[in-house]
């Protein structure tokens, strides 16, 4: 019996390698792409960040020790910390909130996610020239202030950019952590609620121990879509306000523009490293809080 | 065993894809790769190109009216200007013999001047001047020949009345062939073909009224140049030629060759070739060779690689000889010339050795060096690329993106005309050469303008050299521009100007908020950088401050407040090197801040000083500080492929050749250049007499709104030795460059023009650069 598993057991193993085999060769074009496009200059920009730009010179750590020592890496680098902290607690509770609830809308369900699509929808170009309209010195917000007596305000070059920045990057992104939810939502076995409720549960109860453990598992992938998704939060501030908007939406990827602009690929490189390794070591804590569930 | 067998064929299919995409692509490279290199060993190789020289012209020619090779090889030309005569030569240009005293032949008084003449393919000439002429009519218009053998007469053609007040006036003339001449009259759509001997009207062109700038003729052809493009009429049949689409395309591709900007040269030449049906035209872009109702036109020689594309050369005419070489009469820096342009088999049709030349903006200075430089140079072929063509929304910030792109890939710029770019930046990491080399052997050889030169010297490496300055200069009563110290004194002495004066227009003379902020920057900009590099902001709210209160003193017309609030613009024109001399000698204006960049600015100022007692000029008032621009900063890339090439380009535009001429980038540095800027040669012949003084005369007429009709005239005076000595002193004494660079010019000029313009206050502009332009020091 016990070499009659043991013989099972081993070829179980030979067919799961089998299998991992095959399914490597499923991501093989892909994963050439990656590594040809993203892991060589990647490489690449790791080797620069060790050297001088034209001489090529080895410079050691002294490219690591000039941006840490740079007001503007540490102002970007802080504003994008700050952006992240901020929105992506808001947008995933925001998200959850509105799944929820448009689970619940039979009627209006549909329609109301379109709804919620709709600003990933519109363009960039649109976007901004929105933003241009409504949050200009004498845009419409100011005017609708004004009306009502307030003194306008300069959205954009004041503290409040970062409460625009981070109201667009919501607006725009909500619709898709919604229908993420959704998903999520909608692989939760309805017998599960219905027990719960036999058993006395109300509706807050059924959220807390039965919606959010079951979503768990899509968690880690929204929160790490979300968290790539703030990056490109860079398009609009840069669109709207230009290499240098109000320092408080002043993002890591301004800098960058900048650097390589005045051809400072040596802090680039190395500002490019640390950003990957602050990311890198983000997604792994995700991944390995999401295992531990 | 059926999923499994499933599986396996998915994964074999899978494998064949990639394999066959990655195969693929390996194939097609290779057969690109075959195909590059056959092209390159084809083109390589091409022999053959059309070699410019310029035939010396007869002593004090001052125009050049047309040229034409007779059958019998003699080279003829008609030269015009107050007298005017037809020479000849029958050595390509060697010698010159006088063939005729046009005004003598035609028995014509003294003060009469030909207006215009054209030679025929027989040697004749058709001329035609004005007699009898007031200040509100041109005169009697009369037409005259002179024939191959000298013999002149008057010639009465038979044309329509006109309804013009002034008389008739004639817009062009044009043979179409012997004893046939085309005329435009102005005012007038048809075009009239004329006996050229007896004046008879054989014929009205035009018939649909096609509107005309101007027109050229050849290969049988009449192009009619306007705004909207070229028409073709075939002379034969009187009709429009629907055959010629392509010399029409090629002809309307470049927008400047269908607008006359000059009454003395066109934007496009033509003649006829020497078989039927040729026509060779040629623009700033090149010569050309085209064959009637065919579908290519060929450019047989690039306008790059000679004189054509020099922005100071105008074309006048062209002519084709028996040997197929083409001659072309044009004006360079309004003296004429006469270029020949031969084809030599032994040099290589396009030049082995490229340089590549990059400008953030477009450079005049710089293009006319290139080709300057490649006339002297076959060898070379010298590439100009814009990052800013002002075509497109690209901004400055892109444009070095993309050429830094290009540096870091290796395929970078030789030359950098480094205005506008980061220029500590570019010496800090390397990018720029040293040129110390070029540096002293120029200043050992002839002398450069060292304070200005020398600005880019680091620990005994120059990595850039400012060919070119201007200077900003403050025009005004000597008495109280003299009190004036700095900016801050500027603004409280027009305060007190205005409550000493309610009535005056203007107290500063201002274009718009754009080009106030632009003028002051140029001369303020230095200040606005602390010692410890971070931003002045006392200094900068000073600054925003001080031109609020110099814009708004101004009483601006109704009319005129929109177009002074403008805070951006694209002119081609630099206002900053512009003198209201109406308005400082009228007084209608206190003051004046501009660039000093050439010669003939320095004269105007002069001029107005001379013409207005107690107005003077001094250097922009500071501080301490004597405050220049530096402008056209050439350095060499350290990861130039082409050093060689590259180091006598960067020689060659400080050289005295190509420093001499100005066309308002600046003073040259050069010192021999800067002397015969200054009027050297002039006030070198000592005394000089009042017409010999005048280097321009301007005016203007107006009626005000009381309907009395005012008139302004203004003669620009070389000025005297001791004024050149004093501004030559003041050019010595400068010791600070502006800023250059492109990024805070741009930062400070947005908010500045808000500021001037009300839209926010002076502490909202200030508060703003200084938290982006901080952010862009740190970096």
């Amino acid at each position: 019996m016990r070499g009659i598993a043991a013989a099972k057991g081993r070829r179980t193993r030979r067919h799961l390698a089998g299998r991992q085999w095959e399914g490597l060769i499923f991501v093989l074009p892909s994963l050439t792409g990656v590594i040809a496009f993203i892991l060589v200059p990647f490489l690449d920009v790791i080797r620069r960040s060790f050297t001088e730009v034209m001489s090529g010179k080895f410079a050691g750590l002294k490219n690591y020790r000039t941006i840490f020592s740079n007001s503007a890496f540490l102002q970007a680098a802080g504003n994008t910390v700050r952006f992240t902290v901020v929105c992506i607690p808001l947008l995933l509770m925001g998200s959850l909130a509105a799944a929820v609830l448009l689970q619940r809308q039979k009627r209006l369900g549909s329609f109301l996610k379109s709804m919620y699509l709709m600003p990933m929808a519109i363009p960039v170009a649109s976007v901004v020239l929105l933003w241009k309209l409504l949050f200009a010195q004498g845009g419409m917000l100011n005017g609708v202030l004004s009306f009502f007596g307030a003194a306008p305000v300069d959205w954009m070059n004041s503290d409040c950019a970062f409460g625009v920045l981070v109201f667009s990057y919501i607006w725009k992104n909500l619709g898709y952590d919604v229908i993420l939810w959704l998903a999520g939502l909608s692989g939760i076995p309805e017998s599960i609620y219905e027990a719960a409720r036999v058993d006395g549960a109300g509706e807050w109860r059924c959220f807390v121990s039965i919606t959010i453990p079951n979503l768990l598992p899509s968690l880690y992938t929204i929160a790490v879509l979300s968290f790539l998704n703030s990056f490109k939060v860079f398009r609009e501030a840069y669109l709207v306000a230009g290499d240098y908007p109000h320092k408080s939406i002043y993002m890591m990827q301004h800098l960058f523009n900048n650097w390589f602009r005045e051809l400072s690929v040596d802090k680039m490189s190395a500002g490019a490293v640390v950003n990957a390794a602050v990311i890198l070591m983000l997604v792994l804590l995700l991944q390995r809080a999401w295992e531990k569930e | 065993m059926r999923r499994n067998r499933k599986g396996r064929l998915a994964a074999v299919l899978a494998a064949a894809v990639l394999a066959a995409g990655i195969g693929g692509c390996g194939n097609t490279d290779n057969t690109q790769g075959t195909q590059a290199q056959s092209i390159s060993a084809e083109g390589g190789n091409a022999m053959g190109r059309y070699m410019e020289s310029e035939i010396a012209l007869p002593a004090d020619t001052m125009r050049i009216c047309d040229i034409q090779k007779l059958a019998d090889g003699t080279l003829r030309i008609f030269a015009g200007g107050y007298r005017s005569m037809i020479w000849d030569s029958k050595d390509d240009g060697a010698t010159w013999e006088q063939k005729t005293i046009v005004g003598e032949a035609l028995d014509l008084d003294k003060d009469i001047t030909i207006y215009d003449a054209r030679i025929s393919p027989d040697g004749s000439v058709f001329a035609f001047w004005y007699e009898g002429g007031s200040d509100n009519e041109i005169g009697t218009l009369c037409f005259g020949k002179i024939l191959p053998d000298g013999t002149a007469k008057r010639v009465t053609p038979k044309l329509p009345e006109t309804e013009s007040s002034y008389g008739t006036m004639v817009g062009q003339i044009g043979y179409i062939e012997t004893g046939k001449i085309l005329m435009r009259i102005i005012g007038m759509d048809q075009f009239y073909l004329l006996d050229d001997e007896s004046g008879e009207l054989l014929d009205t062109l035009n018939e649909e009224g096609a509107y005309c700038d101007y027109f050229q003729t050849g290969g049988g052809k009449i192009f009619i140049f306007e705004s909207k493009g070229v028409t073709i009429l075939d002379y034969a049949s009187g009709g429009q030629s629907e055959a010629d689409d392509a010399v029409k395309e090629t002809l309307e591709a470049d927008s400047e060759n269908l607008s006359l900007t000059s009454t003395s040269s066109f934007p496009v030449v033509m003649c006829s070739g020497n078989d039927d049906g040729i026509l060779y035209f040629a623009d700033d872009e090149g010569l050309y060779r085209y064959s009637a109702g065919g579908s290519v036109v060929e450019q047989i020689a690039d306008g790059k690689l000679n004189s054509l594309a020099k922005p100071s050369v105008s074309l006048c005419g062209m002519s084709v000889s028996d040997d197929g070489s083409i001659l072309m009469s044009v004006t360079d820096e309004e003296s004429p010339k006469l270029l020949r342009f031969v084809y030599d088999e032994s040099v290589p049709s396009v030049p082995d050795t490229e340089v590549k030349v990059y400008t953030l903006e477009d450079n005049v200075a710089v293009q006319q060096a290139i080709s300057m430089f490649q006339t002297q140079n076959p060898k070379y072929y010298v590439s100009l690329e814009t990052g800013m063509s002002g075509e497109d929304p690209v901004t400055a910030s892109d444009a070095l993106r993309t050429l830094n792109t290009e540096i870091m890939a290796g395929n970078g710029p030789d030359v950098l005309i480094l205005d506008g770019m980061p220029m500590e930046s570019y010496m800090e990491k390397g990018v720029l050469k040293d040129i110390s080399s070029i540096y002293n052997e120029i200043l050992q050889s002839g002398g450069l303008q060292e304070n200005v030169a020398g600005i880019y010297q680091r620990d005994g490496a120059v990595y850039g050299i400012p060919s070119r300055f201007k200077v900003p200069v403050l025009i005004g009563d000597a008495e109280t521009i003299g009190q004036i110290e700095d900016l801050e004194s500027l603004g409280s002495t027009a305060e007190q100007l205005r409550a000493q004066d309610g009535d005056v227009e203007s107290i500063l003379h201002v274009m718009d908020a754009y080009w106030l902020q632009n003028i002051f920057y140029g001369a303020y900009s230095p200040l606005m950088l602390a010692k410890d590099g971070t931003v002045d902001s006392q200094m900068l709210t000073g600054y925003m401050t001080e031109l609020k209160t110099l814009f708004d003193l101004n009483h601006y017309k109704e009319e005129e407040v929109e177009y002074r609030m403008m805070t951006n613009r694209s002119d081609s024109y630099d206002f900053s090197l512009y003198v209201s001399t109406q308005g400082l000698v009228e007084k209608t204006e206190k003051l004046q801040l501009m660039d000093l960049g050439s010669g003939e600015g320095l004269a105007t100022v002069t001029s107005v000083c001379g013409l207005t007692p107690g107005v003077d000029y001094r250097l922009a008032p500071v501080g301490e500080k004597k405050v220049f621009i530096p402008s056209t900063i050439v350095g060499v890339s350290a990861k130039s492929s082409q050093t060689e090439g590259a180091e006598e380009f960067v020689k060659f535009m400080l050289s005295e050749t190509a420093q001499s001429v100005n066309q308002e980038s600046g003073f040259p540095v050069n010192k021999k250049a800067l002397d015969t800027e200054l009027f050297a040669e002039k006030l070198a012949k000592g005394e000089l007499s009042e017409d010999e003084r005048i280097i321009m005369t301007s005016g203007s007429t107006w009626m005000s709104e009381d309907g009395i009709l005012h008139e302004f005239n203004f003669d620009t005076l070389v000025p005297g030795q001791e004024e050149v000595d004093r501004f030559k002193k003041l050019i010595d004494s400068l010791d600070t460059p502006s800023l250059t660079d492109a990024v805070m010019g741009e930062l400070v000029a947005e908010q500045a023009g808000k500021c001037i313009t009300g839209e926010i206050t002076a502490e909202e502009a200030v508060s703003v650069v200084c938290q982006k332009m901080n952010l862009y020091l740190a970096e």
